[in-house]
């Protein structure tokens, strides 16, 4: 490995739009970890949102300008386990031929950011000291597709927040994409769970490696007034930076 | 994976512990058959005992003429009104083709004098268990009954009837016998 | 066929609407972690047992008439008698016929699935014979006139008080709600349907090609009985549950009932090789097994032809955060859960259930939980896809060379990877509704980074408020009744890049 990483961020569109200061935060622990971070500016979307509403040719039409965009970096790093999840799992089944070898190509190369820092890297004391609680929320897709695990974790001890393991911490928050917007009646209740066992630890924060679902367990939380805050974990880490 | 006849015993007396199977023994080939007409007339006072008078274990200790000396009414599968008889009885007799130490299971097989029901009728199934007979795993069973013609029917019972039906909350005694125990024999 | 629904409703989204307010149910469904026999299950199950079972179950899907031709040589031989039935309608006929030639009163049934989606049960009673559900949680929502709400415990929306209340029906007088008292009534008041009945139906668990032996599983003795005291056993079996030999009941049988209650073996197991031989006492003197197709082999061969490897465990169900959210009925389907809203569909050919798939959000639980290695999140997101288009759904082969079964990878360490079958994600060409057009004429605009920045331009100016949400936006009122909508932050990350590159700002 060369001394300095060079890093392409895929910040998402998520995070570009609606949460800024977490593509901030991300960028701040890269290059707390020594990366060069670089942002190809004709970043767009990874297609998520059509492929889970059953429109593939819409979704490959993404998959392909993401291809396109990345392909030259040598590592591509997200702030979203879900992002990272679609390019890892999807790709391979929306293209075909060789549009499939590059995105086999592509996927093997890009990192959610916590697993790209702590399993990757090596890299878990970024200098960030914290004095803070924090309960976490694993991420389904991080999760269940590309074994994230606990890196979030071991980032955030490592800063110094003392980690309070909320129950069903591994349950879904109820976010899922359209399911949020086409059955709030049961994503509405999850997210109460969720919220009701963040409360229940007691935790400053509720920390999660996924902008949508903090975005949906806040817009509960304004409504409910229940649970404590939800954080991305790369936002709260960089609170700790100097 | 146990082995050794008094690991396994150790290892199939737990597993049945655990299925809520009331364990007797080991107790001797002498001792055995005494020890059934003892809950013979616990069981039944008075009433029919089923007996499947094939079982290995049954014939060789002379379970039935035991019974009989007793004084207890043996039910046996050609008798006159067999079937009727059989859910009043207050008490099944069987032995069985095998253990499985592993998950606390009875292997039963039918056959002429080993009917089905004997194990399944009556409120209360006594198997008579040779320490010999007991395997170590379900998969060393599974392995032994490929081996050989298949009866027609082969039963696993691993205690008594039970049910998660009512609240997910384990309750037992709903269409099989709702006590199983178990006499080792050594 | 709808049996007296708990949830009414005309979409999933109604149902589970109703579900979700109904205290009842949500008050049985806390009483209760079903997550926790799958967690158990999932403990004891090494990846390596999972893989050892999804390939017995591929091997059988690669040739799915050759084992059953086998099985049917096989049962015959060992003096059962064979019945093929291609629809439901086939199957009710089967069975009808047989209870007509025997002149039927009464039929015990043990639980089966697979006579919930022939609706066996109203096609019997029709003629007028009495049929008596034996399962305890089976004859509690016979009696309660309504449908299983899960395939393991059927009466598992219920609350106890409401069980007593449900069985006092069929009592003489007042029922304690008490649990072993209620077992006890149960046992003395079906006793007697056992011993009238003249013929015994059950499904079949596994049903192993080589030996012609059928494998039922139960906890409360109830399929020994059905299979034991009556003059003739009919097994329903829909055709995926062929197993290719005896011997793999040693690792598909473990793994199904602690998938699907914990236990590392049901109470009772009856392997059963043909009827009651000569001179045995008891056992049927007729062994009839009938094998329901009901659209399963239009599967083999597409990328839907993994579901038909699932051994009915319920583990998917367990861990779905829907279904716990809303319990069986708000499926209105007979399988309910994440399997469920893959076979429904499918087995209808696009006529029940095309509003399930939409009805997950896709967190992968179920696909990490199932002991046989159905990607059932893909399966749902494929079905999607081939929804689209109204009409009937008829799966497409899948290109040659493509799909792969078998094939399953893992991530190191504790991860779990998603199965990789190469099918392309739709079988069939998609419609010109209104929301494939949206879709695409998105993924057109965000395919270009000028469009894509004067798109989120253009919702930044549309959503500017104090406080970065709404309350109430009528365009996405699913997500406003429940939630605040998060809107653009009035800087983008991008122009927040270019002016650190600028050295505007420093981070």
């Amino acid at each position: 490995m060369p001394d300095v990483q060079r890093v392409a961020l895929f910040v998402t569109c998520v995070v570009d739009i609606v949460s800024p200061e977490v593509g901030v935060a991300s960028v701040r622990l890269l290059e707390a970890a020594g990366c060069e971070v670089l942002f190809p500016e004709a970043q767009t979307c990874c297609g998520q949102p059509a492929a889970n509403s059953g429109e593939p040719e819409a979704a490959a039409r993404l998959a392909r300008h993401f291809i396109d965009v990345f392909e030259p970096y040598d590592a591509i790093v997200s702030p979203s386990g879900s992002c990272a999840a679609m390019i890892h799992h999807w790709y391979d089944r929306l293209l075909t031929g060789r549009e499939r070898d590059r995105a086999r190509a592509v996927a093997s190369k890009t990192f959610e950011l916590s697993q790209y820092l702590v399993v990757e890297l090596g890299k878990t004391e970024l200098g960030a000291r914290l004095d803070a609680t924090v309960t976490v929320h694993d991420a389904c897709h991080g999760l269940r597709n590309i074994g994230v695990g606990g890196s979030a974790r071991v980032l955030l001890e490592a800063a110094g927040a003392t980690i309070i393991e909320m129950e069903e911490s591994e349950t879904c928050c109820g976010f899922g994409g359209t399911f949020s917007i086409e059955h709030g009646e049961v994503a509405g209740p999850l997210a109460d769970d969720k919220l009701a066992h963040a409360a229940a630890t007691e935790a400053q924060y509720l920390a999660s490696g996924d902008s949508a679902c903090l975005l949906h367990l806040e817009g509960r939380r304004r409504r409910t007034g229940t649970g404590p805050e939800p954080i991305h974990f790369a936002e709260l880490i960089a609170r700790g930076l100097a | 994976m146990v082995s050794g006849v008094a690991a396994l015993t150790d290892s199939l007396r737990a597993a049945l512990s655990a299925n809520r199977v009331v364990v007797h023994g080991p107790v001797t080939p002498a001792d055995a058959a005494q020890h059934v007409v003892g809950r013979a007339l616990l069981h039944s006072p008075g009433g029919d005992v089923a007996v499947s008078p094939a079982d290995r274990l049954v014939a060789e200790l002379g379970i039935v003429d035991h019974l009989k000396a007793a004084g207890t009414n043996v039910l046996l599968p050609g008798d006159v009104g067999w079937r009727d008889r059989l859910s009043a009885a207050g008490l099944g007799v069987t032995g069985c083709w095998l253990a499985v130490a592993e998950t606390g299971s009875l292997a039963l097989a039918a056959r002429v004098g080993s009917p089905r029901a004997v194990s399944l009728l009556p409120p209360v199934h006594l198997c008579l268990v040779a320490v010999d007979d007991i395997v170590a795993t379900f998969s060393g069973a599974i392995a032994r009954a490929a081996g050989a013609p298949l009866p027609s029917a082969l039963t696993w019972v691993g205690g008594p009837s039970r049910t998660g039906d009512l609240e997910m909350i384990q309750t037992f005694g709903v269409h099989g016998p709702s006590t199983v125990e178990v006499v080792l024999v050594a | 066929m709808t049996h007296g629904i708990v949830t009414p409703g005309e979409s999933f989204a109604e149902r589970a609407t109703n579900a979700v307010a109904n205290p009842d149910l949500q008050r049985a469904l806390r009483n209760l972690d079903i997550r926790l026999h799958t967690a158990r299950a999932v403990a004891d199950t090494t990846p390596e047992m999972k893989d050892q079972a999804a390939e017995l179950r591929r091997e059988v899907l690669a040739d799915l008439d050759g084992w059953l031709d086998t099985l049917e040589a096989s049962l015959t031989r060992v003096g059962a008698t064979v019945h093929r039935a291609d629809t439901p309608a086939d199957a009710r006929r089967i069975v009808l016929d047989l209870a007509n030639r025997e002149g039927a009163h009464t039929i015990v049934k043990s639980k089966s699935m697979a006579t919930e989606e022939i609706d066996l049960g109203a096609a019997l009673e029709s003629v007028g014979i009495e049929v008596v559900e034996t399962d305890l949680g089976e004859y509690i929502v016979q009696v309660a006139d309504e449908r299983p709400s899960h395939m393991i415990t059927p009466a598992i929306h219920k609350t106890l008080d409401q069980i007593a209340s449900v069985l006092e029906t069929r009592a003489d007088g007042p029922l304690p709600v008490e649990r072993e008292a209620l077992a006890a009534w149960t046992h003395d008041h079906l006793r007697p349907a056992f011993l009238r009945a003249e013929i015994g139906i059950s499904g079949v668990n596994f049903a192993a090609a080589d030996t012609g032996t059928i494998t039922i599983v139960t906890n409360e003795g109830n399929g020994r009985l059905c299979t034991t005291w009556p003059r003739v056993h009919i097994a329903l079996m829909p055709i995926e549950k062929v197993i290719a030999r005896f011997g793999d009941l040693a690792t598909l049988l473990p793994l199904l009932t602690r998938s699907a209650t914990g236990q590392s073996l049901s109470n009772y197991v009856s392997m059963l090789t043909g009827p009651r031989r000569d001179d045995e006492s008891d056992g049927p003197d007729e062994l009839h097994v009938v094998f329901l197709d009901h659209n399963r082999k239009a599967l083999v061969g597409t990328a839907y032809e993994e579901i038909l490897a699932c051994i009915r465990c319920g583990a998917c169900l367990n861990v779905c955060p829907v279904y716990r959210k809303v319990s069986g009925h708000a499926y209105d389907a007979v399988y309910s859960g994440p399997m469920g809203k893959i076979l429904t569909p499918l087995l209808s050919l696009g006529e029940e259930g095309r509003d399930l798939p939409g009805a997950s959000s896709l967190c992968g639980a179920c696909t990490e939980a199932c002991p046989v290695e159905i990607p059932l999140a893909d399966l749902l997101v494929r079905l999607r896809a081939d929804l689209r288009a109204p009409g009937p759904l008829l799966p497409l082969p899948a290109p040659a060379g493509l799909t792969s079964p078998i094939g399953h990878h893992r991530l190191p360490g504790e991860g779990f990877a998603w199965p990789t079958s190469q099918a392309p994600l739709a079988s069939r060409p998609p419609p010109r509704s209104t929301r494939h057009m949206v879709f695409g004429a998105w993924s057109r605009v965000w395919s270009s980074p000028a469009g894509y920045r004067a798109s989120a331009a253009a919702a930044r100016l549309g959503g500017l408020s104090p406080s970065g949400w709404a309350r109430r936006v009528p365009l996405v009122k699913g997500w406003t009744a429940t939630r605040d909508l998060p809107l653009p932050d009035r800087r983008s990350f991008r122009a927040r890049w270019a002016a650190r590159e600028s050295g505007a700002e420093r981070w």
